[in-house]
């Protein structure tokens, strides 16, 4: 076989895509990616997705090796498939035909000081940068292109006057979380030579929820090197996350990343309902979990990776079936909800709820390599039933097939659930109320769709007629 | 959940992709399982000497189109018409019951193939 047993069903969900299959995980595992970055904490996210995707040869070159010790047993817990060497040493393990490349990661004063030196151009590159709330990726292919973007990129770094880096900040921890997946995904669309890689600037700003790609590589137009970008015009709220209590439906693909970040930027309380436990199939993309936490109950696996990334976290779990005698208990004592539930009558249980209990809740959704995401205010903006009003009939959505998914595609949408959730707590941004966002993860392209209110919407309408939860199911007709 | 066999044509399979100038195009779709399966044939004096599969499904319909590819190729269309559904559960070692009726329709899109063929050639007589 191709793959290992064990690897089949770690990568399953990869494996039943067309665009990547088992020969195309198999490439994953034979690659060899040169990651430069300046903190482990910095290049935390996206060694996690690129671990759990699979990415099988990662070389790691840190200027601070602060907190590497606990971010490497996790990752060789997440996935033993993946080596990590240190330094610059090429393994000898690597198939001459597989993919070698390299990750400049970090704040922008990094990557500038970074680029100031000679840059090997003998292999392809991606550029990932950040600072609060924003980030820029570029990635450089062929040869010939790379040496002049690059200096055309020295000279922008070079002239920003940048402001001196704000240690941990909120919007640092969440451009860090972002910028970390998209470039896991920029990575493996460079291995598998699929999709339409970012070689032109792609960048995105988390405080107004815009999102860029831009056409010419003329550095100066691209927002994130914009004389006049002002990221932190209002001030955040000063009581930061520490009051709040989220509550995290789902710890999976999407409410991994979701709490993980949440939990990072410091809320004081998280709530994790799952009734499930941990299967080596949720490994590609579910970085809460790990292979010596299989068979745990998806909620203390959780609880033990949060609990370790910040000790202070109050966590509560709800080991749990979410259903329709339960779910308004459950989301009562929480001021703002997160789904991330895999399946379309927990979804719809989930507005309902939100909706008739007034709370505030981030929505996503994924599939393969697309995302969705939407944050609803109860009566302020529209929620998930003004645009899809009833549940698909059965049928209409796979329900006992496995589907596919791309391991950070959930990750990508799952940040940005927590980023809005910790917006909308701190009252900063502009929030997706009435804003569906689609992300196309081959493209790297997010589109910001505006969409209103539903008057005739059954929930939240004029005339509404859902005034109580009701559990809907899926009949698998076979 | 998989045995072997269905692991091995899953994660590896056999005859993937599409053919440009097909004599014959089969596509068969289950709408409750959301299981896709298109497979493309070239012939040559009735002997099928080509044959390739797009599928989009779950594993069980991945591995059945992938077997399905290799039963075919090098028969005559008589005995293309007679391999069954069946046939390639049974040369993949069995398939989980739920997956029977859901995902095991790859030799369907054989017999579609060899349909349109036909339709053609009668179309051109």
């Amino acid at each position: 076989m191709i793959l290992e047993k064990e690897q089949i069903n770690r990568y399953l969900r990869h494996i039943i895509m067309p665009e990547i299959s088992g020969p195309g995980q198999k490439k994953l595992l034979d690659s060899l990616v040169v990651i430069q970055s300046e903190t482990a904490e910095d290049s935390a996210p996206l060694l996690y997705y690129l671990a759990a995707a699979g990415v099988g040869h990662i070389n790691l070159v840190l200027q601070d090796e602060q907190g590497w010790e606990m971010l490497s047993g996790r990752l060789s817990d997440l996935n033993s498939d993946v080596s990590i060497t240190f330094g610059y040493k090429l393994s000898d393990k690597i198939p001459a035909d597989s993919l070698t490349f390299k990750i400049i990661l970090g704040s922008e004063v990094y990557v500038a000081n970074s680029l100031i030196n000679k840059v090997d151009t003998s292999m392809p590159m991606i550029i990932a940068m950040n600072r609060d709330w924003e980030g820029y990726i570029q990635v450089f292919k062929q040869r010939e292109q790379m040496e002049s973007a690059i200096s055309e990129l020295q000279g922008a770094v070079q002239h920003r006057t940048v402001q001196p880096k704000e240690e941990n900040s909120m919007g640092r921890i969440f451009s860090t979380c972002l910028l970390g997946t998209l470039t896991a995904i920029e990575s493996i669309k460079l291995i598998l030579d699929i999709g339409t890689s970012a070689e032109n600037p792609f960048d995105f700003n988390l405080l107004s929820m815009s999102f860029n790609n831009h056409e010419k590589n003329n550095l100066t137009s691209t927002n994130f090197f914009a004389p006049t970008t002002d990221a932190c015009s209002k001030p955040a709220n000063s009581r930061g996350l520490a009051d709040y209590k989220a509550l995290v439906v789902g710890t999976g693909g999407l409410g991994s990343p979701a709490a993980y970040a949440l939990v990072k930027a410091g809320i004081g309380t998280i709530g994790l309902v799952d009734y499930d436990t941990v299967d080596i199939s949720n490994l590609n993309r579910q970085i809460l979990h790990s292979t010596s936490r299989m068979g745990l109950p998806k909620v203390d696996s959780a609880e033990i990776f949060l609990q370790q990334l910040n000790p202070d976290v109050i966590i509560i779990k709800h080991p749990t079936n979410f259903n329709a005698d339960n779910a308004l208990e459950i989301i009562s004592g929480y001021d703002v909800i997160i789904d991330g539930v895999d399946n379309f009558p927990t979804r719809y249980l989930l507005n309902d709820a939100c909706y008739l209990k007034k709370k505030p809740m981030l929505e996503a959704g994924v599939a393969a390599f697309d995302g969705m995401g939407l944050t609803i205010i109860p009566d302020e903006s529209m929620c998930y039933r003004c645009i899809f009003p009833t549940i698909p009939a059965p049928g209409a959505i796979p329900s006992c097939s496995e589907s596919g998914v791309l391991g950070p595609v959930p990750g990508v949408m799952g940040f940005i659930e927590a980023c809005e959730a910790a917006k909308l707590l701190t009252a900063q941004g502009t929030l997706l109320t009435n804003n569906l966002l689609a992300f196309d993860a081959l493209d790297i392209n997010f589109e910001v769709l505006q969409l209103e209110k539903n008057p005739q919407c059954a929930l939240c309408g004029n005339s509404p007629s859902i005034r109580e939860l009701k559990d809907y199911k899926f009949v698998c007709k076979t | 959940m998989y045995n072997d066999i269905v692991l091995d044509h899953f994660s590896d399979p056999r005859n993937v992709g599409q053919i440009d100038n097909a004599d014959g195009i089969g596509e068969v779709g289950n709408p409750v399982d959301g299981d896709k399966i298109k497979i493309y044939i070239k012939l040559d004096n009735n002997i099928l000497t080509d044959i390739r599969f797009k599928t989009l499904g779950c594993g069980a319909a991945i591995a059945a189109s992938s077997m399905v590819t290799v039963m075919a190729k090098g028969r005559n269309l008589d005995e293309c018409m007679k391999i069954t559904n069946e046939d390639v559960a049974k040369a993949l070692g069995g398939l989980p019951p739920e997956k029977l009726k859901c995902s095991n329709i790859a030799a369907d899109a054989l017999h579609a193939a060899i349909s349109d063929y036909r339709h053609k050639l009668a179309d051109e007589r």
